[in-house]
């Protein structure tokens, strides 16, 4: 009877103990405490956008080089060349006229520029206006309101000045009631749209891309100008980078289109593949800056 | 009983497993509610961030223009750390109410969004530059006072939650302290009653198993139900069959030990390992001690056995256990009241496994009796035998219907060969059939059926007796006494020609007394005839040759006379040396027949000088030794050595008398006739001397036998017995 009992009692205690926890440890894996790349970003689209744009690319190409990218938008065209070297950086994303400015004034070295999954790696500049605004010739413009993107692009700028000079006129500022640089080219195709502005310049590849998003541009807006062809937003380094990284990078990009993660990563960034550029690609950046003759390296790029 | 076990445990099981269901959900539901608690204050706690992060990024703006002003990578991290939480409240579930909220919200962050990043890229004139600032401002300030009334909302709500949750969780508290007190006193108050339903029938039981230890077999179980109740009947049954096989086994006790007495047969035990042993009751009597004062050790038990067989005993013992063999041991044994009697120990073995013998279990049997009986029986028997066997008649038995003989006694088996068990008819004869000594109501007659039969391959002639004898078996049986009577036969034969001689012999002497005196007269007429003058030579010299022939006729009577009608002895005290001595001289003397050369013969006397005087005729004893004496001379013709020697044979108190020749010896063929009268082999023999000297010894109570020598020659003895008159004494 007891032996009964005795075991009875065990069962329970046995059961009872049956709720035991188990702890597993996690460790951190530290990487190695290396100085990162710095590279800018030029604000085409609005800085926040921006930087979501080119962190997948950077996280990439950092795995693949095995150096850690850190980005840093920086809100105006021209800063990237006051501040590339004031602020350390790397290398950056130049677009078409601030390359040829920093080129110009610190020698940075182009490495690769994007292809479009149309296959084009240029893009152009472009004038337009709302369809309701009655602008039809130059003639109309005058006494509007223009919006700029960057004294230091050639989209939002330099094709500016070229129409008017073409146009005759001497003095833009005088002969429009207000111009203004928007500072992004998003931000000057929509405030056309949104009557910010009667006029404005953008690059191509951007008001292609917002009017893939928002049907009302194409809608409302009408192109009445547009530029020569030049290299699309090129990734160019700090000359006195390290060979070997230098090499890396440009490795790491003309590569990418040909690795399964690099073709999605480019997939969202809205490219097939990376092309190798040099400072020849930009004929049509320097031949434009001489037709309005622009000394880029006397040019103040910072707007007025 | 069991299935009071089973549903006792059942209740028990279905107890634990439903407070431990309870407490498990209870725990578990309060953990949620406090899960959630948490999670809504995590939630408060994000709200709140949102809401800093907000200002943080509204005083980024206020900052913007001042040279306080915060870089532009540092306002961005703060603008997308406002991004980063607003997507965070949408990775929880929320009521449509809120997630619109939420939308809401997230949609005012882009604006403000797009707002800030216009106002730092921007480049225009001071009132357009103000009025986006402005804008983004605004922006910044609704969506403040938006998250800021969410919060209210929220905490309120989060209030109210937590105080439910809480007093959840006491009443939740409550009820597990009173379950995990009551419990254990549940637990046990249904653990005793449940237990002592099991002990009480046990301890019945258990006191019922004692009685009957102590050896009450009269005790039985009553009232117990369930298993217990049928443990119980077997229990009471088992009481009844122990008692009565408790009765059964005094009883065959009772019977075991009546027939080890009647047996006389002990049992004993010897355990090897404990070195302890057992004797029955028997065994003590068989001993003759004392059950209360002998120890029946081995030691004490070989005391016991006679001295001689000691040894034996111990040796068979020790090659048993060796050998591992039972085997049964006869030996005396010496009664301390001094009786020897005998016994016979039989033992067996047995060994746990296959190792060393550890129990020799044994009996011992006073065979006394038995074998005194059976040396009884033995010597009957011998007797039986000794006295069949030695008996010179054939004697045998068989199977009246299949001839198969039963028995043959030792004479019996020498005639006949061995035949016992073997099929025989008609061994001698087959006069006395069945049915001459058998009724026809195969009853055996009275009277015996005797006949003579003659084996003529062996010239030997049976008186048989045959009868008809009950077997050891039952049966009728056929006994035949086959008695030699040949020698008697013979006897016969030799008395009627002995009878014959007699007759012959007087009538021989009648006639030769009738011829002697006729003989006489022509004899005196012839010698008359001779001395007549006028006789010529040659008349006379045929008168003298008829003389002559008369002269052999006279002594051939004579010598016929004497055999037919010997002369009456004369005994006198007679040296027998002496009258050997003086025959070899005389029959020396005497011309030989044929022989001219007696010289030759060399006699060599070896008398015993010890030879006492014997009453004999020494005429007759000489007549003897001149016969015998006068052969071996006309046996050696050639010369020779004649050996006499003369011998006191004191055992049987006779004279043995030797002469033996180195002569041509006596022919085999004959030498058994040459004792018969008018056998001879000399021509002109009468073929009655060595006739006459067998009968002249025989007259003397002696004996005369002839044999050949084995160097060659022949040799006579001659048995006489020493006799004296009485009171006659040697000189």
């Amino acid at each position: 009877m007891r032996k009964i009992l005795i075991s009875f009692c065990l069962c329970i205690v046995i059961f009872s103990g049956c709720t035991k926890t188990e702890t597993t440890l996690s460790e951190e894996v530290k990487e190695p405490a290396e100085k990162p790349l710095l590279i800018g970003l030029i604000p085409e689209h609005n800085i926040f956008d921006q930087i979501e744009r080119y962190e997948p690319l950077a996280h990439y190409i950092s795995k693949k080089i095995g150096t850690k990218i850190k980005l840093t938008v920086l809100p105006r065209y021209g800063n990237i060349v006051d501040n590339f070297v004031s602020a350390g950086m790397d290398g950056a994303f130049f677009g078409s006229c601030s390359y040829t400015l920093a080129h110009a004034k610190l020698g940075i070295e182009v490495l690769a520029r994007p292809v479009s999954d149309d296959g084009l790696s240029t893009y152009y500049g472009l004038i337009f206006v709302r369809k309701d605004s009655g602008i039809k010739t130059v003639k109309d413009v005058e006494g509007k309101i223009f919006v700029f993107v960057d004294k230091a692009t050639t989209a939002g700028y330099l094709l500016p000045l070229a129409y008017f000079k073409r146009n005759g006129i001497k003095d833009y500022k005088t002969y429009l009631k207000e111009t203004y640089f928007a500072g992004t080219h998003e931000d000057a195709i929509y405030d056309v749209l949104n009557k910010k502005a009667d006029i404005g310049a953008a690059k191509s590849t951007v008001y292609y891309r917002l009017a893939d998003r928002d049907p009302e541009i194409i809608k409302n807006l009408a192109i009445i100008e547009r530029s020569p062809d030049v290299p699309e937003n090129a990734l160019a380094v700090r000359k006195d980078l390290e060979k070997s990284i230098k090499n890396k990078l440009k490795k790491a990009l003309l590569s990418m289109h040909n690795d399964p993660d690099g073709k999605n990563v480019l997939k969202d960034f809205g490219a097939r593949q990376f092309l190798e550029t040099t400072d020849d690609d930009y004929a049509n950046v320097y031949k434009y800056a001489k037709e309005i003759d622009l000394d880029l390296a006397t040019y103040n790029y910072i707007n007025d | 009983m069991k299935k009071k076990i089973i549903i006792g445990l059942g209740i028990f099981s279905l107890l634990f497993l439903l407070g431990g269901i309870y407490i498990i959900t209870t725990i578990e539901t309060a953990t949620s509610k406090l899960d959630n608690l948490v999670k809504l204050h995590q939630i408060e706690l994000l709200r709140e961030h949102l809401l800093i992060q907000i200002k943080r990024v509204q005083s980024d703006l206020h900052l913007k223009s001042t040279r306080y002003a915060r870089g532009i990578d540092t306002v961005i991290t703060h603008v997308r750390n406002l991004d980063t939480m607003i997507d965070s409240c949408f990775q929880c579930h929320h009521s449509e109410d809120v997630l619109d909220m939420l939308t809401n919200v997230r949609l005012n962050i882009q604006d403000y969004k797009y707002s800030l990043s216009r106002i730092f890229t921007i480049s225009a004139n001071t009132s357009r530059l103000e009025a986006e600032e402005d804008r983004a401002f605004k922006t910044g300030e609704q969506l403040r006072i938006k998250v800021e009334d969410m919060i209210r909302m929220a905490t309120i709500n989060l209030e109210k939650k937590t105080q439910i949750a809480l007093k959840n969780i006491s009443n939740t508290k409550t009820i597990l302290y009173i379950l995990v007190t009551i419990g254990p006193f549940l637990a046990a108050g249904l653990g005793f009653i449940f237990i002592k339903s099991l002990t009480k029938p046990i301890n019945v039981l258990l006191k019922a198993t004692r009685r009957l230890k102590s050896g009450d077999l009269d005790h039985r179980i009553n009232n117990l139900t369930d298993e217990f109740g049928e443990v119980a009947a077997s229990f009471n049954k088992m009481s009844d069959s122990l008692k009565y096989s408790m009765h059964t086994i005094k009883e065959s006790e009772e019977r075991y030990t009546d027939a080890s007495k009647a047996a006389k047969l002990g049992h004993w035990e010897r355990d090897l390992v404990n070195q302890r042993e057992f004797w029955s009751k028997e065994m003590y009597n068989i001993f003759g001690t004392d059950p209360n004062t002998f120890e029946p050790t081995f030691d004490n038990f070989i005391r016991l056995i006679h001295p001689d067989d000691r040894q034996s005993i111990v040796d068979s013992f020790n090659h048993s256990i060796l050998s591992r063999e039972s085997r049964s041991i006869e030996a005396r044994i010496i009664r301390p009241d001094g009786k020897e009697r005998i016994v016979e120990s039989k033992a067996l073995y047995k060994s746990d496994g296959n190792k060393e013998a550890t129990l020799i279990v044994g009996t011992i049997q006073d065979i006394t009796e038995r074998k005194r009986n059976e040396e009884a029986l033995l010597r009957s028997h011998i007797m039986f035998t000794t006295v069949l066997d030695s008996i010179d008649t054939i004697i045998y038995v068989s199977d009246i219907d299949t001839d198969e003989i039963l028995y043959m006694n030792y004479q019996a088996k020498d005639v006949l060969g061995d035949l016992e068990g073997k099929i025989r008819k008609h061994v001698f004869q087959n006069f006395c059939s069945n049915d001459k000594i058998i009724t026809p109501e195969r009853q055996p007659r009275p009277e015996i059926c005797i006949c003579e039969f003659h084996d003529t391959d062996h010239n030997r002639w049976y008186e048989i007796r045959v009868r008809a004898i009950e077997w050891m078996d039952g049966r009728i049986v056929r006994m035949e006494i086959a008695h030699d009577f040949t020698e008697r036969k013979k006897m016969e034969a030799n008395l009627r020609r002995a009878e014959q001689m007699r007759l012959v012999g007087e009538w021989a002497a009648g006639l030769a007394h009738e011829i002697k005196n006729s003989l006489a007269g022509i004899k005196i007429s012839v010698e008359v005839l001779s001395e007549e003058q006028g006789l010529t030579e040659e008349d006379r010299a045929t008168v003298m040759k008829a003389i002559n022939e008369i002269k052999r006729i006279e002594f051939l009577l004579k010598s016929l006379l004497n055999f037919a009608r010997p002369p009456e002895l004369h005994f006198t005290v007679t040296d027998v040396n002496t009258v050997l001595d003086h025959t070899i001289d005389f029959s020396l003397k005497q011309l030989p027949a044929t022989s001219k050369d007696t010289t030759r013969i060399t006699v060599q006397r070896d008398f015993d000088k010890n030879l006492p005087e014997t009453m004999c005729d020494a005429l007759q004893v000489k007549q003897v030794f001149m016969n015998i004496l006068l052969n071996a001379r006309d046996a050696m013709e050639e010369g020779g050595t004649l050996d006499a020697r003369t011998l006191y044979i004191k055992e049987d108190n006779t004279i043995l008398v030797e002469i033996s020749d180195t002569g041509k010896g006596i022919s085999e063929k004959i030498i058994k006739k040459i004792f018969s009268p008018f056998f001879t082999t000399k021509s002109k023999g009468t073929g009655l001397g060595l006739a006459i000297t067998k009968r002249i010894i025989t007259q003397h109570d002696g004996t005369v036998q002839a044999e050949n020598r084995p160097g060659g020659g022949a040799l006579f003895s001659i048995v006489i017995p020493v006799k004296m008159p009485p009171g006659y004494k040697a000189l």
